[in-house]
């Protein structure tokens, strides 16, 4: 019963994903909205991703409040949802699932990620050779952008461009860790830290009912974000996209989401 | 952009200038190179937006930090800022969500200059031919000597590409280069 469920939300989790391509890439062709997940303008609004703002502003040192304005928006959604985008949207998360469903081995121990500085390491990084050394890759810190902008660029010009490689990029990061499943997006991505560290109030996330559980750390094992889930604080949990893997890999039915709290 | 500031003092900080190559034709309105690479996100709203699909995204042969920016090649379709598909507009500067491409006053905007080589040239080598003159949107950018021989006037080219979109030598005798470009002040 368990692996049927399973099955069930990652099969929507992909057919989420493969729409949401399919009408951001498409929309340019009827002129109905522009861009990806690093811009989108629809119907006069203009928005920009956060990630991508901060490393123009710290890259071109300069700031101005249409600029700002136009994250706001992104912002606020990210502060309530968290990294539901992650898990329901982002075209390279749902390419790595696939793929992980395919080639990981049943029941291989992954083991959660207690602090993941590393990753908090990596955007410091990426942010300090905006700031110092007028150093940007935007391309690669905004991978889902890379996605949607290949098949959008491919039906209005017929080729594919420099994305290709830079998936390909990326592809060879995920394929030495391919054991493991998503581990671009639980420690690499720079975009996905950027949504962890501004999910303050993060809905709908997962809480372990401590007399229920049986302690076997099966909802840990599958968590695709590696979180500690059975002694998971608030900050932990800001890495959650919500997948619903830990509901169904409980064989208690200890693992419930709560809208708040 | 209005209400446009520059964070002067992190400026300071800065270990190494940004990268700036001067071979690349941008669309209309884009700020200086150094910054541009720096303001662009590499969104492509712009080729979206791009109703001659002029618009190209540079690849990796343009230097690393050049990569997805966007760049005019006229061999696809010229650059309609002042005539023709784009009605009138800057449909790309226009959407630019970051002002990496500002849209500024259509006066004000030289992406580069048509370079004729006349070796190449069919009107040079006896043929009868003035495609590019009839392909101006400018009335003095391209004028016709007695003998219906085309000269380029460089000072009043826009760099649009409409001629060497046109151009049916074969290889072509027109060429579109950055030099001369105008672009838009930042901030």
């Amino acid at each position: 019963m368990a692996m049927m469920k399973t099955h069930r939300f990652k099969a929507w989790r992909i057919v989420t994903a493969g729409v949401t391509l399919s009408l951001i890439s498409l929309a340019p062709l009827s002129g109905a909205a522009y861009g990806n997940s690093s811009a989108l303008t629809f119907a006069g609004i203009t928005v920009i991703s956060p990630l991508d703002l901060v490393l123009m502003i710290l890259g071109a040192k300069t700031i101005s409040v249409a600029l700002l304005l136009s994250a706001a928006i992104p912002i606020v959604g990210i502060m309530l949802g968290g990294r539901f985008f992650c898990g329901w949207i982002c075209p390279v998360g749902m390419i790595l699932t696939c793929s992980h469903a395919a080639t990981a081995r049943k029941n291989a121990v992954r083991g959660a990620l207690e602090k993941n500085l590393e990753k908090y390491a990596i955007l410091a990084a990426v942010l300090a050779a905006a700031l110092f050394f007028n150093f940007t890759i935007p391309s690669l810190y905004s991978p889902p952008g890379v996605v949607y902008r290949i098949v959008t660029y491919y039906m209005l010009r017929g080729v594919v461009g420099a994305d290709l490689a830079i998936l390909a990029i990326m592809a060879i990061l995920d394929v030495l860790a391919l054991r493991y499943g998503r581990t671009w997006c639980n420690t690499l991505c720079p975009l996905g830290t950027v949504i962890s560290s501004l999910s303050v109030v993060n809905l709908a996330r997962p809480h372990v009912d401590h007399e229920k559980c049986v302690m076997c750390h099966s909802c840990e094992e599958r968590c695709p974000m590696r979180i500690p889930l059975t002694r998971a604080t608030k900050g932990a949990m800001m890495a959650c996209t919500k997948c619903l893997e830990c509901v169904v890999a409980c064989p208690a039915e200890a693992v419930r989401i709560r809208l708040f709290g | 952009m209005e209400g446009a500031a520059v964070l002067g003092g992190l400026r300071l900080i800065s270990i190494v200038p940004p990268a700036a190559r001067a071979d690349l034709v941008r669309p209309p309105g884009a700020v200086e190179e150094a910054y541009f690479n720096l303001m662009c996100i590499r969104c492509g709203i712009c080729f979206e937006a791009c109703p001659s699909k002029t618009i190209m995204l540079a690849g990796f042969e343009k230097g690393a930090a050049s990569v997805n920016t966007p760049m005019i090649n006229p061999l696809i379709g010229p650059c309609e800022y002042l005539r023709g598909r784009c009605e009138d507009a800057m449909r790309c500067a226009e959407a630019c969500p970051t002002g990496a491409l500002q849209n500024v006053d259509k006066a004000q905007v030289k992406l580069g200059t048509a370079k004729l080589n006349q070796e190449l040239c069919l009107a040079y080598n006896g043929r009868e031919c003035l495609v590019c003159s009839e392909m101006c949107p400018l009335p003095d950018a391209i004028t016709v000597t007695e003998d219906q021989k085309p000269v380029f006037h460089n000072t009043i080219c826009t760099g649009c590409g409409a001629c060497v979109n046109a151009c049916p030598a074969n290889p072509r005798a027109l060429t579109l280069l950055s030099e001369g470009e105008r672009r838009a002040r930042w901030p």
